[in-house]
């Protein structure tokens, strides 16, 4: 058993550019001690979805060593040594999970990037908390799940910066212009869902579609839509925003695809 | 069932090292202690994951990458192929 205070010394060795075999099993230990401790929580995310969820057991050496290079943090502040990954169709989908395994799992911090992405990468991260270690649950829809997945092959075939925010100019904005394109998109469905089921409209997704119907007007407010919505014609214009906004997204990933080759 | 998977970056070829069932949780995280070691002695860096998932066909939904970059770009392309299929 590792206490807190020699796993943090170890994260400093191996910050540090060790090489010594002993810290690298000290740090399986780790990994294993974490894992016995969160081992209750995949088992919940998969009884509160359909969707595939697979566990990731212990990051890779690589990457624990590289982000306490990237990162001035501690080895035991690492919230995603131990975690999993779950792709659902939709934002709607994806709120509804979230607020499920929220009500499901132990002292749950929440980290929608969303609204706040990290360098255009946008997720809900459920992390809960059991006896002192972390879990991450990545829940990602499937268009999220692609952009992840088209940064970290760019990342990997041109420049690792991309991921976090650096990289060749022109393509990391592409890639922040198809991030910002694929939001509006999915708030603009989640929109039409709710308004065709009659729930509420969170504030972000209804600033997301203003922006896109009245770009430069701020003076409606939720109120006001909602009453619009009723309006003969509007669910229909959010329709057709929507097919406009895949178009834009779709072109964006040509777009980035040609400037890869 | 517990997959071992080798992942090397620069080239972005993957090796699938071995399959456990999942009481075997231990035996893989040794395993994957052993490549690492050998990794560390011969100055090479690849990834080396332990995935757990019901099948191979969930890992590919989730971490196409551990396939091979190959496997990635085809599986982003059938991805978007999907996507204007549905748009039409």
């Amino acid at each position: 058993m590792l206490s807190r205070s020699a796993a943090g010394r170890l994260g400093e060795r191996l910050r540090q550019g060790t090489k010594d075999p002993s810290d690298f099993a000290e740090l399986v230990v780790y990994c294993q001690q974490v894992k016995l401790a969160t081992a209750q929580v995949l088992p919940i995310v998969r009884s509160a979805t359909v969707a595939t969820a697979v566990d990731r057991s212990g990051k890779s050496f690589l990457s624990i060593v590289e982000k306490l290079r990237r990162q001035s943090i501690r080895l035991p502040q690492i919230q995603d040594i131990e975690g999993c990954r779950v792709i659902v169709d939709s934002r709607s989908e994806q709120d509804a999970l979230s607020l499920r395994l929220q009500a499901l799992l132990a002292d749950p911090q929440v980290d929608d990037r969303r609204a706040n992405p990290t360098h255009g990468y946008r997720a809900v991260h459920i992390v809960p908390r059991i006896g002192g270690e972390r879990y991450e649950i990545q829940i990602r829809t499937k268009l999220q799940h692609v952009w992840a997945q088209l940064v970290e092959l760019w990342a990997e075939k041109v420049d690792r910066d991309l991921k976090y925010g650096g990289g060749p100019e022109s393509l990391a904005k592409s890639l922040f212009v198809l991030s910002e394109h694929i939001n509006q998109l999915e708030s603009c469905e989640v929109i039409l869902f709710n308004a065709y089921t009659g729930q509420d409209i969170d504030d972000a997704d209804f600033t997301a579609l203003h922006d896109s119907l009245v770009p430069g007007d701020d003076s409606e407010t939720i109120a006001s839509w909602f009453e619009r919505l009723e309006e003969p014609g509007i669910v229909p214009r959010i329709s057709s925003l929507v097919l406009k906004l895949k178009d834009d997204v779709l072109r964006q990933f040509d777009e980035i695809d040609r400037a890869g080759r | 069932m517990i997959f071992v998977i080798s992942y090397d970056r620069r080239s972005g070829r993957a090796e699938w090292l071995a399959e456990y069932p999942d009481s075997e949780m231990g035996c893989a995280q040794q395993h994957r202690l052993e490549v690492e070691l050998e990794a560390l002695a011969a100055n090479e860096s690849p990834e080396i994951v332990v995935l757990s998932a019901e099948s191979k066909a969930q890992v590919l939904k989730t971490h196409a990458k551990y396939f091979g970059r190959q496997t990635l770009e085809d599986s982003l392309k059938a991805s978007l192929q999907q996507a204007r299929e549905t748009r039409q």
